[in-house]
């Protein structure tokens, strides 16, 4: 049981490992005599419950972990903000179409101003869109660093 | 180890605290301590209790301290005046809580 064990201990981060490692395996052993001496289903029941807790407890350790890493934090919302932006790409491609038929058919400098005004309040709203989203992933990940803060 | 800190008083916490309240405690005499104090309905894994240990170690709320027995793997955690202070905000709320709770539940039952 101890090989389990010790096996279990290396899905955790080293850091916590070189912190934790030796207490644990010391608390293990105590407790796997404790059970023991209950009986061999109390003793299997514990070792289950056990290596779940361990198993759980390395998932929740790592994920902290990669969490807490910057460039994930920084990674993360720049891709969903990447993807954001490529779901504007085809009304943009649409709207583009639309000027060059609508610029063959003007017939004043007056149409092609408000045609212009039209576009550049069409890309200030979709940057607003992009900007709000990003801050609000941010928001997001503070939350989730820090959940009863918010 | 400031980066993991997580102000969150979850049960497990909570059971935490209290046991060091009374005395500082080694790993397997908090799990024993808690366990009783639960009246066996609360059993943390080792995984868990040193999940919730490493948390409580980021919010400064709990130090390691030389106990009697100076060996590596039997290090105990006594609570900080900061851990106590979280401690005593936690049973004011609980209390307030438990208040609340008797008030409508006598007024349900009328």
């Amino acid at each position: 049981m101890k090989r389990s064990f010790a096996a279990l201990m290396k899905l955790y981060p080293p850091g916590y490992r070189a912190l934790f490692a030796d207490e644990m395996a010391a608390v293990f052993e105590e407790a796997c005599r404790d059970h023991r001496a209950q009986g061999q289903l109390a003793y299997i029941l514990y070792l289950l419950a056990e290596f779940a807790g361990l198993i759980k407890g390395a998932v929740l350790a790592r994920s902290l972990g990669v969490w807490q890493n910057r460039a994930v934090r920084v990674t993360i919302p720049f891709v969903a903000g990447t993807l954001v932006s490529v779901a504007f790409l085809p009304p943009l491609l649409a709207a583009r179409r639309f000027l060059t038929v609508a610029n063959s058919h003007l017939n004043s400098q007056d149409d092609t101003l408000k045609l212009l005004v039209l576009a550049t309040a069409s890309i200030i709203v979709i940057a607003g869109c992009s900007v709000a989203f990003v801050l609000n992933l941010r928001s997001i990940a503070r939350r989730i660093e820090h959940p009863s803060k918010t | 180890m400031r980066h993991v800190a997580d102000d969150k008083v979850t049960e497990p916490v909570l059971l935490i605290l209290l046991s060091l309240a009374e005395s500082p405690r080694h790993g397997y005499a908090l799990l024993k301590d808690i366990e009783s104090m639960s009246s066996g309905r609360v059993r943390l894994s080792t995984g868990t209790l040193y999940g919730a240990l490493h948390r409580l170690l980021a919010n400064d709320w709990i130090e390691r301290v030389e106990g009697a027995d100076t060996s590596r793997d039997k290090r105990c955690y006594r609570l900080t005046a900061q851990g106590h202070r979280v401690l005593v905000a936690e049973f004011d709320r609980l209390k307030e809580l438990t208040q609340i709770a008797g008030t409508r539940l006598r007024a349900s039952e009328v």
